[in-house]
């Protein structure tokens, strides 16, 4: 289990690497915040935003992250660096942890910004408690940075990987998607069933399944890569 | 159709569905078989 | 829905013709080309056999004999199709996964293969259980498309194993295309259980499957051999599918030698 001690050494190289391209996270905020205009744009009534508010928001971050995703694993191989932290040796599984975690970090950090935005442009109407909206948004982000790190680590070398990332992505995040824009609009319009803490406890079950059995996949992911 | 069977909540008609899925699957089935036929590499024909 | 005899009535069956004739074709061929006349090209056309004279019976057993549904009355026949095709779906499928575990724990090229013709008849049979799914719901339901989990989970697993085969054709390394389309496999089928449960809360419909204790007993026996039928043609299809992969797989190991140049 050492591993798991290098797992903060990946997770801060990852989010140095952010951090020294600031350029990137800022365009992928920049990206998450025309989305927002264009779907008000595309509706046929601005008093609708309101009902799809939580919709769009988890449209936004879906769409965004198919972009940071993709650039994950690109930085890599241009100097085949992925190689370079196996061969010195980094536990595949602290790599795809630590990529995961700062895949999620990023996503999440894209959300707490549009959020805000999102009730001043959309209105909203707010009966939820802010701890679930938190809950929502971490569970949701780390659902779709678990599955998307490994299928980005997939795609990364492919032929024309940009298109075949959410091509591969979406269908595995179906559950994400549904469970936390349901829950968002279930905050937003009030929740008179009390179903948010089942999306909540649906959302868990996605990310133990997935954040267990995808660094087992990742392992054997990169044994190819080299 | 029986007469009968009017207003008695049994769907009534619909051969023509009927008839579209039993061609749909016979031709999806076959050109498939044919896409396969047309894919093999002539030393596997036998 | 079409007057003819039952089948039981017939002194031989539509199956059992269009066995023997193709027996009889491959007959006169193995003549024609010196080889001794029981000679099979090959163990999958067995099941081919096999199973196209199951389908042939099994259609016509469903066409003609089918007594009328209950409730859904002639379109009721879409059944003898729709529901074998969702039973194969999932076999087939399974046993994707399962050839893509086998993979990744043995190395071996054949796995891989298998997984990739297991892919890609899957997909043909879930567009089957679409399409007749499809043509069901409109007598039935009124609509083409109803947002209803099971539709939804098997297009949406579908979707994912056209992604697996994309994926696998945006590859070039032979070994990282076999491990990571097993992976690609792997996770496909991994989350069909928690959409399926997502798409049920998220319409919070609730409908109860088919199986042979809601349908009456002549009905089951004609899904049975109907069953059979899509069964046998499933092997052959995977077996026709993994040759052709074979043969590939061959090719890109040992190119073909560039005809000699003589000058």
């Amino acid at each position: 289990m050492s591993w798991i001690l290098r797992v903060p050494a990946v997770v801060s190289k990852e989010l140095l690497i952010e951090w020294r391209e600031r350029s990137r996270v800022s365009s992928l905020l920049f990206y998450s915040f025309a989305l927002l205009l264009m779907v008000a744009f595309a509706m046929p009534d601005v008093r609708m935003l309101g009902d799809i508010a939580g919709g769009a928001l988890w449209l936004g971050l879906l769409l965004a992250s198919t972009r940071s995703l993709d650039q994950s694993f690109r930085v890599e191989l241009e100097n085949d660096s992925l190689e370079g932290m196996v061969l010195w040796p980094v536990d595949p599984l602290a790599i795809f942890y630590g990529k995961a975690l700062a895949n999620a970090f990023v996503l999440i950090l894209v959300a707490s910004v549009i959020t805000p935005l999102l009730g001043v442009l959309y209105h909203p109407s707010w009966h939820g408690q802010p701890w679930a909206l938190a809950a929502v948004i971490v569970l949701g982000c780390a659902g779709i940075a678990g599955p998307g790190t490994l299928v980005a680590s997939l795609t990364a070398q492919a032929r024309g990987s940009s298109a075949l990332l959410p091509v591969l992505l979406f269908p595995l995040v179906v559950p994400v998607v549904m469970a936390s824009a349901r829950t968002t609009i279930l905050l937003f319009q009030g929740d008179p069933m009390g179903q948010v803490d089942n999306w909540l406890v649906l959302l868990l079950i996605f990310n133990v399944v997935h954040w267990s059995l995808d660094g087992l996949l990742f392992a054997r992911v990169v044994e190819e890569a080299g | 159709m029986n007469p009968s069977d009017v207003g008695s909540g049994i769907v009534s008609g619909g051969e023509s569905y009927v008839w579209a899925s039993y061609a749909f699957s016979w031709f999806l089935i076959l050109g498939y078989t044919l896409s396969l036929w047309l894919r093999t590499p002539p030393g596997e024909k036998k | 829905m079409i007057s003819l005899p039952h089948l039981a009535s017939l002194p031989v069956t539509p199956g059992q013709l269009t066995g023997l004739l193709a027996i009889l074709t491959i007959v006169l061929m193995n003549i024609s080309r010196g080889r001794v006349w029981y000679h099979l090209p090959s163990w999958e056309h067995a099941f081919g056999l096999v199973g196209l004279s199951l389908l042939v019976d099994g259609q016509y057993l469903g066409l003609v004999d089918a007594p009328r549904e209950a409730m859904m009355g002639e379109t009721g026949r879409i059944m003898y199709v729709h529901v074998p095709s969702a039973w194969l779906t999932m076999v087939v499928f399974l046993f994707t996964c399962i050839f893509a575990v086998a993979f990744l724990l043995t190395g071996k090229r054949v796995f891989d293969l298998l997984v990739e013709s297991t892919t890609e008849v899957g997909i043909v049979l879930s567009i089957l259980l679409q399409a007749t799914g499809m043509l069901f719901a409109k007598p039935t339901w009124g609509v083409y498309w109803d947002w209803d989990p099971r539709l939804v989970s098997t297009t949406v697993m579908m979707l994912s194993f056209m992604g697996v085969l994309s994926l696998r054709a945006a590859l070039d390394d032979a070994d990282r295309r076999a491990t990571w389309t097993s992976v690609g496999a792997i996770l496909a089928t991994t989350s069909m259980g928690v959409t399926y449960m997502s798409v049920r809360w998220w319409r919070s419909i609730h409908q109860m499957q088919s199986s042979p204790d809601t349908v009456a007993k002549p009905m089951v026996l004609i899904l049975r051999i109907n069953a059979f039928a899509f069964l046998f043609l499933s092997v052959w299809l995977i077996a026709r599918r993994w040759r052709i992969a074979d043969a590939q797989a061959r090719m890109d190991e040992a190119p073909p030698l560039p005809p000699e140049v003589t000058v």
